[in-house]
């Protein structure tokens, strides 16, 4: 599903050019449960947005489903990001105005979905996330297992195909952290790729495999499954 | 999405009361002051319009080619207009109306009361109806084409005989009897004075004074015969301006064609010309606008500095936006929206602000001039482009800015915020425009009390105006003598108008043996020898005029005495003087003064006694118990005049009109400072919270290294006060230069002194640390565990 091969990234001051990606290779199957790891400023967030269209990269190639979309504008990069990716993120990043119900209904509202068959969809994964009774709440008054729980709902809303989740328990205690890799685990055997970056060698051990980054560089790649 | 946009606009709008308040508030300050200025422009702009005939309709006004100078007047004679209606196949309709200063009118009502009416009355014919557009609210014209007709305005009917019918009713005027044939409605914005048209027929009988030659000789061309010309084709105004130059020297003596020149003045112009008794110069409209303008920008530049300011609040959200799927599009649309909703409450706000004060303004602010509601259809759609303007202006930029934020940058809130150098110069360009306006309205506050205070060569201290309508020598002596009696009268006269007034009286002259005329024109000042000790001014030669000389006697001003004596002025005492039509004797020289406003300097003047133009009685009082002594004056006059009514007023008011329009724009810039005041502050008091918010981790990392409180406070404030200080140094040129332009009109003025900028730049200063202050030390004393544990 998702194929880099020599990515490169650099991030320039004035005086100073830092290497973020050096050459970075690897292969995501469809159906895979990745998970990235390594020390701060390794370069996981920056993979992370390369993959999630964020950001362009310097150099290198990226295969989309066997589409280059290293060199897409921004247009193009919103569209393939709209249908085909969802984001989970370790603040949540819920826009606080706006209900969970709202949240949720979001980026059916960006892709032009109908109003009727948004009530359903949004209706079906709050249900799913079991978060329903919580539909006409704002974000500061849920816990912060709650609002993650929104979060994936949002993510997964639109069915991606691919799932790029940033430290999705990093705010969290532990239940709620495992409540959310359960949720994780669960869309995974449905079917949806999930690349996650974490810090924690506990959620790790949910997924088939673990890419480990020092430098920009991949060090190793262990297989769990 | 329309809907989901609009419901998180108003959810952010209540969720950041402090800044939706101050963004909307200085918006609706803005907006309250553009519909005002709005408000005034439309009602000066619309004057006379409503005539059917407008676009054919001219003004006959001349100017007189002197040798030095030319003058500008509007108005014609009556033989003039005959001609026109007689030998000009191309006008189609020529009327006049003689304004007459005053009269008092006896009502025959029960009980019988006394009214003076002053500026409103004209002498015209039926015609004037036909050529001008009155809504008539019963009879019609054509009395007045006999004499001792009379038609009046609602306003005066109604203050007459109260509110039913006044046609056919009856008023007596110096004691001959006029029928009102009919009452219009009173015109909402003309320069038609007229409140009471009486037949023109009528006029020689209330002026027996006036010769037959007044209607039949090109000679009397004066400014108080308002002549007006249909003209059938309008673009044939230059074959009847040819025409009548070709006429004026078989009419009014050979060579006058060199010295007039008529002209016929488009009725458009007529209230923005004003070297013909224009009411507001073009220059003046535009000024007024540009300052809207200029309050509606800074009003919008402070919106989007606020919105932009925001940004890093709003960073996050606009980058999970971009992730689920919104485009830049969509997001400037949302911002858009946010905008326009902002925009749409101050719109109404100001709207219901001005609407519902519009009473109180006037009566504290333009009480010589209420402001009025032309139109309330137009008024909204004024205000509805004002609503467009600032959704596209103020909404359009920020929206375009934040949508344009990179996604990655956005979710990490890795935004550059307030100390971007667009909201530095839009702060700077804010306080600029603040700071003009405030040395601006010094400026003119300083100059319109100079000009309402200073005399010129006079004193105008307790001196009153009494005017009546003629005098005959009898009542002149009986007041001599009872008036003299009053121990609280100091001295008086019996004169024409005090000085610096608003008269344009003059005439060539010629001096001595001289063949010639001089080159410059001499105004003329008229009353009897007490008017230089009433208005003590001094004489530096020879004497007053005497009461009862054989020949007319002339003091001049000194400032003529040196140009027809250039060696030695008081060698004029004992020559000949022919003034006007008038030969007499330059029997003394006195000092300059100035006899009309201080737009204009001192001109050559001739003192003469004219019975037939005397009408004022001045009385310079002892100043102590002035109203006993005016209730003696009082009695005085009534028992002089018994047709007369006793009114008077002080030099002072009067004086005060003839800077009317001064006034008025001192209260449009005074406002128009203290809003852009106030706009600018609310400006940098949103941007001082937004940057103590954006600060707060080093405030508390500064103060846990031992930074007082004072030196928080110092180091939040100084890079906007830097601001100010740039504004100001930008500021005092550009005002300089704006002000001097201003003051060149007058003829006296004041200096523009350092401290006027030292004074506006202080101010400006004081007040934005003021803003700004209460918010740093906020920031300041604030636990540095809370603002390190907020990050």
């Amino acid at each position: 599903m998702i194929k880099i091969s020599d990515l490169q990234k650099f991030y320039r001051t004035e005086e100073v050019e830092t290497i973020a990606l050096n050459n970075l290779s690897f292969e995501v199957k469809q159906g895979e449960f990745v998970a990235i790891m390594g020390p701060s400023g390794c370069g996981k967030s920056t993979l992370l947005n390369i993959l999630g269209l964020l950001d362009d990269p310097d150099g290198g190639s990226y295969l989309f489903n066997g589409i280059e979309v290293a060199n897409f504008n921004e247009r193009k990069r919103s569209d393939l990001r709209k249908h085909n990716i969802g984001f989970v993120f370790q603040s949540f990043n819920l826009i606080d105005e706006l209900s969970v119900y709202e949240n949720v209904e979001l980026p059916l509202i960006y892709t032009k979905v109908k109003a009727s068959e948004r009530k359903e969809r949004v209706e079906a994964v709050l249900d799913k996330m079991q978060i329903m009774h919580r539909k006409n709440h704002f974000p500061q008054q849920l816990s912060g297992g709650q609002q993650q729980r929104v979060a994936v709902a949002r993510a997964v809303v639109n069915n991606p195909k691919l799932i790029l989740a940033d430290e999705p328990t990093g705010n969290l205690d532990s239940s709620n952290g495992n409540e959310v890799m359960q949720l994780l685990t669960e869309l995974n055997e449905q079917g949806t790729t999930i690349i996650m970056v974490t810090h924690s060698e506990h959620d790790a051990k949910y997924t088939h495999r673990i890419i480990r980054m020092l430098d920009g560089q991949t060090v190793t790649e262990n297989i769990l499954v | 999405m329309l809907k989901t946009n609009i419901k998180l606009a108003l959810r952010h709008l209540f969720k950041r009361k402090f800044n939706s308040l101050l963004n909307i508030v200085t918006l609706t300050l803005g907006a309250s002051c553009c519909v005002l200025i709005y408000m005034y422009v439309s009602y000066q702009m619309n004057f006379d319009t409503y005539h059917k005939n407008t676009e054919r309709l001219y003004r006959l006004v001349f100017e007189l080619r002197l040798e030095n100078e030319t003058e500008y007047d509007k108005g014609s004679s009556i033989a003039m207009v005959n001609t026109l209606k007689s030998a000009f196949p191309l006008v189609e309709k020529a009327v006049v109306s003689i304004n007459r200063q005053s009269f008092v009118i006896d009502v025959e009502a029960n009980p019988k009361r006394r009214f003076r009416e002053e500026g409103n009355i004209s002498f015209t014919d039926a015609e004037w109806f036909d050529v001008f557009t009155y809504s008539w609210i019963e009879g019609n014209p054509n009395l007045l084409n006999r004499p001792g007709g009379v038609i009046l305005t609602k306003k005066v009917a109604e203050k007459y005989f109260g509110a039913g019918s006044a046609t056919g009713k009856m008023i007596s005027i110096v004691g001959k009897q006029f029928q009102v044939a009919g009452v219009v409605k009173d015109p909402a914005n003309t320069d038609m004075k007229g409140e009471m048209y009486i037949s023109l027929s009528s006029f020689a009988d209330l002026n027996p004074a006036v010769g037959k030659d007044y209607f039949t000789s090109w000679g009397y061309t004066m400014s108080t015969h308002d002549a007006f010309i249909l003209l059938k084709d309008a673009r044939q105004k230059k074959e009847v301006e040819n025409k009548l130059a070709s006429l004026v020297d078989q009419h009014m003596g050979a060579g006058y064609s060199r010295l007039f020149s008529f002209q016929l003045m488009p009725l458009k112009d007529m209230h923005f010309d004003m070297r013909y008794a224009g009411t507001i110069s073009k220059s003046l409209i535009i000024t007024l606008s540009l300052i809207g303008l200029v309050i509606l920008c800074i009003a919008g530049i402070n919106y989007i500095n606020l919105v932009i300011a925001q940004q890093t609040r709003r960073s996050a959200e606009i980058g999970t936006r971009k992730i689920l799927g919104g485009s830049a599009k969509q997001i400037f649309f949302q911002f858009l929206i946010e905008s326009f909703l902002v925009s749409v409450i101050a719109i109404i706000s100001s709207l219901v602000i001005i609407i519902l004060l519009i009473p109180q303004i006037n009566s504290h602010i333009f009480y010589d001039e209420p402001l009025q509601i032309l139109s309330y259809s137009r008024l909204f759609l004024f205000s509805f482009s004002l609503l467009a303007a600032l959704t596209l202006f103020a909404g359009a930029y920020p929206a375009y800015i934040l949508s344009r934020l990179n996604v990655s940058n956005a979710l990490k809130n890795n935004v550059k915020s307030s100390s971007s150098l667009t909201t530095r110069s839009l702060i700077v360009i804010q306080n600029v425009v603040a700071q003009v306006l405030i040395i601006g309205t010094i400026i003119v506050l300083l100059q319109v009390r100079f000009l309402k205070n200073t005399d010129k060569g006079f004193d105008r201290e307790s001196v009153v105006m009494i005017p009546f309508e003629k005098i005959t020598d009898q009542q002149k002596q009986l007041m001599n003598q009872r008036l003299k009696g009053i121990p609280g009268v100091e001295s008086f006269s019996f004169c024409y108008q005090s000085p610096a007034s608003d008269t344009r009286r003059g005439a060539t002259v010629k001096y001595d043996v001289r063949a010639e005329w001089e080159p410059s024109p001499a105004r003329f000042s008229i009353g009897d020898s007490a008017y230089f000790s009433t208005f003590r001014i001094p004489l530096k030669y020879g004497r007053t005029i005497s009461p009862s000389a054989a020949r007319p006697e002339y003091v001049i001003n000194e400032t003529m005495a040196r140009s027809l004596e250039p060696k030695d002025f008081s060698r004029v005492v004992g020559k000949k003087l022919m003034a006007g039509d008038l030969e007499g004797i330059i029997v003394g020289v006195s000092g300059d003064f100035n006899l009309r406003s201080l737009r204009s300097p001192i001109e050559p003047v001739v003192f003469m006694e004219d019975d037939f133009l005397i009408t004022n009685l001045a009385v310079k009082l002892s100043g102590s118990e002035t109203q006993a002594s005016l209730e003696q004056v009082k009695t005085v006059y009534e028992d002089a005049f018994s047709d007369q009514l006793f009114t008077y007023q002080f030099v002072d008011e009067r004086i005060a009109k003839l800077y009317q329009r001064e006034s008025l724009q001192q209260k449009f810039i005074w406002i128009a400072s203290a809003v852009a005041i106030a706009i600018s502050s609310m400006g940098l008091l949103a941007l001082i919270s937004l940057v103590t918010v954006h600060r707060t981790k080093e405030i508390g990392v500064r103060k846990v290294l031992g930074a007082s409180v004072a030196q928080i406070t110092i180091l939040l404030s100084s890079e906007l006060m830097k601001l100010i200080v740039v504004s100001f140094v930008i500021a005092s040129p550009i005002s300089f230069y704006l002000m001097s332009n201003w003051l060149r009109d007058f003829a006296y003025r004041i200096d523009i002194h350092w401290w006027v900028f030292a004074l506006s730049g202080g101010a400006a200063a004081l007040i934005a640390f003021a803003t700004i202050s209460f918010q740093a030390i906020k920031a300041a004393i604030a636990n540095p565990v809370e603002s390190l544990r907020s990050e």
